[in-house]
């Protein structure tokens, strides 16, 4: 039994998977770089001043230097470059089922609200590696539901002979 | 629902999703910005002024599912990832454009603010310990340069302009090939 799977949308691919990277590259901050001190003025804070909170106490370190963005957006772009590069072989391994895959996005996204907002109430503390986690749950969740629009898995059938 | 990819023009849902994304940029770096002003310096790098809470996380991402929404719910209509994605890509430059123009609207607004930035951004730097006393003046004279580009330079405010553009037009992108998918999707 071969599986087919049926590439599309190649330019669109490419184009997303080279700015995830870039994203993913520039969100680890100045420390990817060196370790000498880093000031807030360091051009990668500024690409994401307006796109992440960059609170201290909530990103990770790289080098003893504060990456770009918080631990769960870190966690966003780092899950979706490598679902970027997997697409292919998770397209290959895993089946279409859309309806799934759109439950897990929206559920996702719901987690992440409802662990923002609770922190927010005081009703619990989240820590670095849970917001880690649930932006990797986030990242995970949007490939796989844009998966069957790259790789589309075809009907599978017997092929015979080469 | 119609399938429809190309006659009918999405620029107005590109303006609306552009449009309420600008706005909410804007004020939360406005809202940033005087938090910046008003903190007491703390010493760390990004400092706790620059903050407007956790709830601002990439709310910018937005425009793309809002206009890719508009555009498929005025018009009753699918569309493919790709048409999304483009819609998304006009939706977060023109609101990264907007949204450079408000900023620079609101320096006639308050004159003081951008000095306010770079006062506030100095004293929280004076404020580290764990440096020599040598190198923090250095540090210092440098970061005031740099905001000085950044912010009243003409050469800066094009090059900030340009980055955030290019930013909020990738991840606004994403978001349009997302909100394709959701609402506009034959699947």
């Amino acid at each position: 039994m071969i599986k087919e799977i049926q590439f599309e949308n190649k330019t669109l691919y490419f184009i997303v998977g080279i700015g995830v990277l870039a994203l993913f590259i520039i969100g680890l901050g100045p420390g990817l770089f060196s370790s000498e001190f880093a000031s807030s003025t360091s051009w990668q804070y500024y690409v994401f001043k307006d796109l992440c909170h960059q609170e201290t106490a909530r990103s990770y370190a790289l080098n003893g230097v504060q990456m770009a963005v918080c631990t769960r957006c870190i966690g966003i772009y780092g899950s979706l470059l490598a679902g970027w590069i997997l697409l292919p072989f998770l397209s290959y391994f895993i089946s279409s089922q859309i309806n799934l895959y759109k439950w897990l996005f929206s559920a996702s996204i719901v987690l992440n609200l409802v662990d923002v907002l609770g922190n927010f109430l005081e009703l619990w503390s989240n820590t670095n590696n849970s917001r880690l986690f649930l932006g990797i749950a986030l990242g995970t969740s949007t490939i796989l539901f844009l998966k069957n629009d790259f790789f589309k898995q075809l009907n599978a059938r017997i092929r015979y002979g080469k | 629902m119609e399938n429809e990819q190309g006659q009918i023009s999405y620029w107005q849902s590109v303006i609306v999703g552009a449009l309420f994304t600008a706005l909410v940029i804007f004020v939360i770096a406005l809202i940033s910005g005087y938090m910046t002003i008003n903190a007491e310096p703390t010493g760390s790098i990004i400092s706790a002024g620059q903050l407007i809470g956790v709830l601002s996380c990439l709310i910018g991402a937005f425009g793309g599912i809002i206009s890719t929404r508009h555009y498929a719910k005025t018009y009753n209509i699918t569309f493919t990832i790709g048409k999304g994605a483009m819609i998304g890509l006009y939706t977060g430059l023109i609101a990264a454009l907007i949204s450079a123009i408000l900023s620079q609207l609101w320096t006639f607004v308050d004159p003081g603010y951008v000095q306010g930035i770079i006062d506030s951004t100095v004293a929280n730097m004076e404020a580290m310990t764990n440096i020599p006393e040598a190198q923090k003046t250095q540090i210092i004279e440098d970061t005031t340069t740099k905001l000085k580009d950044q912010f009243a330079s003409l050469s800066g405010i094009l090059i900030g302009s340009a980055i955030s553009m290019a930013t909020f037009g990738f991840l606004n992108l994403l978001t349009g090939m997302i909100g394709a998918k959701i609402f506009a999707s034959e699947d």
